[in-house]
């Protein structure tokens, strides 16, 4: 059987070209988006700063109290402990402008004494002495332009001061200067007070372990003892744990000068698993093409005496052939694909520019026996189905050959149940009613339950499409077009493999771009709500990070005239579970929500619906729906863990509040009942109420308080949230676009190779229609109202898929449907479509109406 | 009907034997009967041409005689085996062991060179290739200079005449012919038919051909006339005048 196929692949290359093709797209996207995703989990930051230092601890900021630091300082095998304090910090020119670009480099004020972890030395000047000291290296003394004795601006916490350059240091030894991060050395009492941890806390731990210590061990020893420095931690549900205590190469990590790529590894996981199901749908479509077109040929050897087995394994042969083959090709060529992907993310800043391809057979591997698998699936089910007809029915007419029904209505139904549970998945995920497990690929599932909806109905919803549309199309086109719709009826099966595709297609980019505005907006939309002030003070978003006020910056703030109230805000996760009597400890558990931390007058500035009590620096505040789930009512002490706190906290609930987004963002906590259980980090945003709220002179001393570097801002709510919108969408965009295009294109050319597959099919047919006399150019036309037939509908399934995605992502909104729908892309891929669609068809049939009566085919 | 078995001789056992075999097409309101109670037994080394007028059920007939189509009641043996029930499977395997088929349109592998096709049978039957008698056939069928050639490199006679080396390969029980000259020109069809006879008398294969045509049913033995799902008539050592005749009688009786 081998040998057959192996002669029918050598020989008749035609015969599978379509199939192949798709295999080897289907093979290169699965492998380049696994390799990208491989080479995202397995990013290894560079280790620059903490060169010298054989073992480093790390987390979230300010997570280390100096009690934590004595403990560690007192094992055996640790020589010395080298408090790390890392915060941004900008040198500015006279006219308060950045001297480097910050987006593209991290610039970090550390305290003096850390400077041995790289190590860095002087190379002119001295060490800093006093509060208004500070050492730059080589790169930004030089584009500051400042020598030693010289004075800098530098902005950190939001606020800038004046410095005396005392000394200028470069990295010891011949490593010349960092690639990833610029330096910046304070006196270690500055630097505590600029990063603002509180209370002896600093942000990392560099341990130098004692000569003949094994680092990795000592970094295992030490990760217990810090853990239980953090007994009131809260993780997230994802992403960076609290805590990382790392040797060797992934020291790199805790150097924060790089945005993590994990995330990323998460996301590209996300999209490879969405390639790999479409590169599945679309090899099992194009292999069953292949497979059906030829029935005539398996009717044929199994007349000469071949069993239905031995039709089996021929068409899974064949099958193995083209996928091993083609598999091996798309993993090879994935390479290439990851390699060209990734310097285009990386030009955009979605990967950071340290991000390289790692080389490895594991994805290649994984795409090749995707590939196989899933041809291997499709060719023994199509078999199956082909073996269902007859022989002598296939071989005495094949226009007669009568397609079963009986699957059918289970084809219908399965198809509709997996739209609803599509809608289910979507709603439970956006209201967050999703079991944790699955909170983060409840976007992949709907999205694949959409997918599998339109691959099983799609065909029939086509059917019914053109059954409304055969009357207008006959009036139009009395002979073509009423042949046309007879035919795309007839043989509506043949072109569900067009329409799935291409109606998937559709839906898939339309998910994409209008889900990540939609998302955007409701989460800036959120935050924005929950606002209530004047004025809002904030930094930009730099590399993913807010840079952040200081709490210095709100009482600068508070003190001018004409202010009345302000609140400092940051976020972090967290989590609250009530105390019953009789009970001391709480269980733990893993379900975490989002807190806002508020330091200030909450109550006059955010506005979250309060619906119970009323918000207080005594008690915390929580979301109705988090309330819900967790079992807590107003009055009741709770339990409140949060991400990098020493030990738990025990609050009572002063408010239940209504704005929650269903539980996701939960809690409302006082800042003043955290201080000391954990660090209080710069605030992400100051806000502030004005006592009248049009007071230009308010406005301007906030903005000569913000200064002119355009690092601080200070926005109106309404300008707030458009920026905010603006800024959120311009950083989560790109990588989705990107996708899309691919993705898309995918589509296209598996609908097109779909549609000339089945137009080359039909010589016979057009042959009737010539010995008919239909003129040529009426064969012509009716194969593009053919085309018309299947597009439109197929692109109009779409269109209706991403409107009731995005209809349900956007909970039911009409209006803000509308504005994200992204309907240039939806219009450009239709057009695209038809157009690739009509010209691959017109080619194929000219070919196909040439070769009437060149020779048999079959 | 009792008549007409009796004039077949009744000395050896049959080739093939159909005994009381009907065939319905679709089913409730839809169903066409193609075969009626047909029963027939074919002698061993005769060639049989079956003839009848457009609808008559003529193909369906040799379809459930080579076990293509299983028939709606009634039963069909091959020698010694019952191809009633049978499964898919095993009906296959009896199909590649006892019966040869060839069609009016060929059906060539297009993959496949002439020997290739003409061997294909028994790769599928795992059988090595008996060089010797692919020879010695493709000698007889004048396409021994045209094995390497692929189907759509010979000419419609030459292919139907691969097709009948391929249905003869493995040395049958029957060959089923379905309009095996329906496609061919005058001479191609000659050709044709005298390689069909010649697999009669010097081979000593049973042949069973169905035609349209009144001078290929001449080239057989006897002609059996199928109308409406019966066998009507038989004719022994049939000549093309008096095919020809029958054949318009009826027609016109219909």
């Amino acid at each position: 059987m081998l040998a057959i196929a192996w002669s029918t692949l050598r020989r008749q290359p035609g015969m599978l070209l379509g199939a192949f093709l798709m295999i080897v797209i289907g093979a290169s996207l699965t492998s380049a988006f696994s390799i990208i995703r491989h080479s995202a989990v397995k990013a290894e930051a560079p280790v620059e700063r903490y060169s010298a230092v054989p073992v480093v601890a790390g987390g979230t900021e300010g997570l280390f109290t100096s009690d934590a630091v004595d403990r560690i300082r007192r094992l055996p095998a640790v020589q010395e402990v080298v408090p790390e304090l890392t915060f941004t910090a900008i040198v500015l020119d006279t006219q308060g402008q950045p001297v480097l670009p910050i987006a593209k480099l991290a610039q970090f004020g550390h305290g003096w004494t850390s400077a041995k972890l790289t190590p860095f030395a002087l190379s002119a000047g001295r060490a800093p002495v006093g509060d208004d000291e500070v050492v730059l290296d080589r790169e930004l003394a030089r584009a500051a332009g400042a020598s030693p004795g010289e004075s800098v601006q530098v902005l950190a916490a939001g606020a800038s001061r004046t410095y005396r350059l005392a000394g200028i240091v470069e990295p010891d030894g011949s490593a010349g200067p960092l690639a990833y991060q610029r330096a910046l050395f304070f006196t270690e009492d500055h630097a505590a007070e600029l990063a603002g941890r509180g209370a002896g806390r600093v942000d990392g731990l560099g341990v130098f372990v004692k000569a003949g210590s094994d680092p990795a061990a000592v970094a295992a020893e030490i990760r217990p003892l810090l853990s239980q420095a953090i007994q009131g931690d809260a993780p997230g549900p994802a992403g960076l744990p609290t805590l990382q205590v790392a040797a060797g190469t992934d020291r790199g990590v805790l150097e924060g000068s790089l945005p993590d790529d994990r995330a990323t590894g998460q996301t590209m996981g996300m999209l490879t698993a969405i390639i790999a199901l479409m590169a599945i749908t679309v090899i099992s479509g194009a292999l069953t093409t292949s497979i059906r077109r030829r029935s005539r040929q398996f009717a044929l050897l199994r007349a000469v005496g071949a069993t239905p087995g031995q039709i089996r394994q021929l068409c899974c042969a064949e099958a193995l052939l083209l996928s091993l083959l083609g598999g091996i090709i798309g993993s090879l060529a994935g390479l290439g694909l990851a390699e060209l992907f990734v310097a285009a993310l990386r030009s955009r800043e979605i990967f950071n520019p340290a991000f390289r391809v790692i080389y490895n057979g594991e994805p290649m591997v994984l795409a090749l026996v995707v590939t196989i698998v899933a041809s291997q699936v499709a060719a023994w089910l199509t078999a199956r189905a082909a073996l269902k007809i007859r022989p002598a029915e296939a071989l005495t007419d094949s226009s007669a050959v009568n397609e079963r029904t009986k699957g059918r209505a289970f084809k219908i139904i399965a198809g509709v149940l997996a739209l609803v549970c599509a809608g289910v998945v979507q709603v439970l995920g956006m209201s967050g009613l999703m079991p944790p497990a699955l909170r983060g690929v409840y976007g992949v599932l709907a999205s694949g339950l959409v997918m599998i909806g339109i691959g099983l109905i799609g065909s029939w919803i086509v059917y019914g499409l053109t059954y409304l549309g055969r009357a207008p199309v006959a009036a139009l086109s009395p002979v073509s077009g009423y042949l046309a719709a007879a035919n795309v009826r007839f043989k509506h099966r043949r072109y569900a493999g067009v329409v799935a595709p291409l109606a998937v297609g559709v839906a898939i980019a339309g998910w994409a771009l209008s889900s990540l505005p939609l998302y955007t907006l409701s989460t800036t939309e959120e935050a924005a709500e929950r606002i209530n002030a004047d004025y809002i003070l904030r930094t930009p978003l730099i590399r993913e990070t807010y840079v952040g006020l200081s709490e210095d910056v709100r009482q600068s703030v508070a003190n001018i005239p004409g202010v009345i109230a302000t609140a400092g805000l940051w976020d972090a996760w967290a989590q609250a579970t009530p105390l019953r009597a009789g009970q001391d400890r709480a269980v733990q558990d893993t379900a975490a929500t989002y807190a806002t931390v508020v330091t200030g007058t909450a109550d006059d500035l955010l506005d979250l619906q309060v619906q119970q009590g009323k918000l207080s620096d005594e008690g915390a505040a929580v979301g109705a729906a988090y309330a819900r789930q967790r079992g807590i009512s107003l009055g009741d002490q709770v339990q409140v863990r949060v991400s990098g706190a020493s030990e738990p906290i025990n609050l009572p609930v002063a408010a239940i509040f209504a704005r929650d987004k269903g539980g996701q963002e939960g809690l409302v906590l006082p800042g003043k009942a955290l201080a000391g259980h954990v660090a209080a980090p710069a605030y992400d945003r100051i806000l502030v109420r004005g006592g009248s709220a049009a007071d230009p002179g308010l406005y301007r001393q906030l903005h000569a308080l913000a200064g002119q570097s355009g690092l601080v801002r200070v926005e109106t709510t309404a300008e707030f949230r458009q920026q905010y919108v603006a800024e959120r969408s311009a950083g989560t965009s790109n990588i989705g676009i990107l996708a899309v295009v691919l993705v898309g294109g995918f589509l296209l050319l598996a609908a097109v190779i779909a549609l000339v597959l089945s137009a080359a099919d039909r010589s016979g047919e057009f042959h009737s229609f010539r010995q008919i006399n239909a003129a040529p150019r009426q064969i012509t036309v009716m194969v593009v109202w053919e085309m018309i037939l299947t597009v439109v509908p197929a692109w109009l399934l779409g269109v209706a898929a991403t409107v009731w995605m995005a209809l349900l992502m956007a909970g039911g909104s009409l209006e803000a449907t509308v504005t994200a729908l992204p309907a240039g892309t939806l219009a450009a891929f239709g057009l695209t479509g038809l157009i690739v669609a009509v010209a691959g068809c017109l080619m194929a049939s000219r070919t196909a109406m040439r070769s009437v009566n060149r020779f048999e085919v079959i | 009907m009792n008549v007409l078995q009796s004039t077949v001789g009744q000395q050896p056992p049959p080739a093939m034997r159909l005994a009381q075999v009907c065939h319905v097409y679709g089913a409730r309101e839809t169903a066409v009967t193609a075969l009626k109670e047909v029963t027939w037994d074919f002698s061993p080394g005769t060639f049989t041409a079956v003839m009848g007028p457009s609808g008559s059920g003529k193909t369906t007939f040799l379809q459930c005689a080579a076990g293509l189509l299983e028939p709606t009641s009634g039963s069909v043996s091959l020698g010694p085996h019952q191809l009633n029930g049978m499964s898919e499977k095993k009906l296959a395997t009896v199909r590649r062991e006892l019966v040869g088929f060839v069609f009016q349109a060929f059906n060539l592998m297009p993959a496949l060179t002439a020997a290739e096709n003409i061997a294909l049978p028994l790769r599928l039957a795992r059988r090595g290739a008996d060089q010797a008698w692919m020879n010695e056939l493709a000698k007889r069928a004048g396409i021994a200079d045209r094995l390497s050639h692929r189907p759509h490199e010979l000419s419609g006679g030459q292919q139907q005449r691969v097709a009948i080396c391929r249905a003869l390969i493995t040395k049958p029980q029957v060959l089923c012919a379905d309009e095996p000259t329906g496609a061919l020109d005058k001479a191609a069809s000659r050709a044709v038919l005298s390689l069909l006879r010649e697999a009669v008398t010097e081979l000593g294969q049973t042949v069973i051909m169905v035609t349209h045509d009144p001078i290929a049913a001449a080239s057989a033995d006897q002609v059996l006339f199928l109308v409406d799902g019966r066998i009507i008539d038989v004719m022994d050592a049939p000549d093309p005048e008096r095919v020809a005749a029958t054949m318009t009688r009826l027609a016109g009786e219909e």
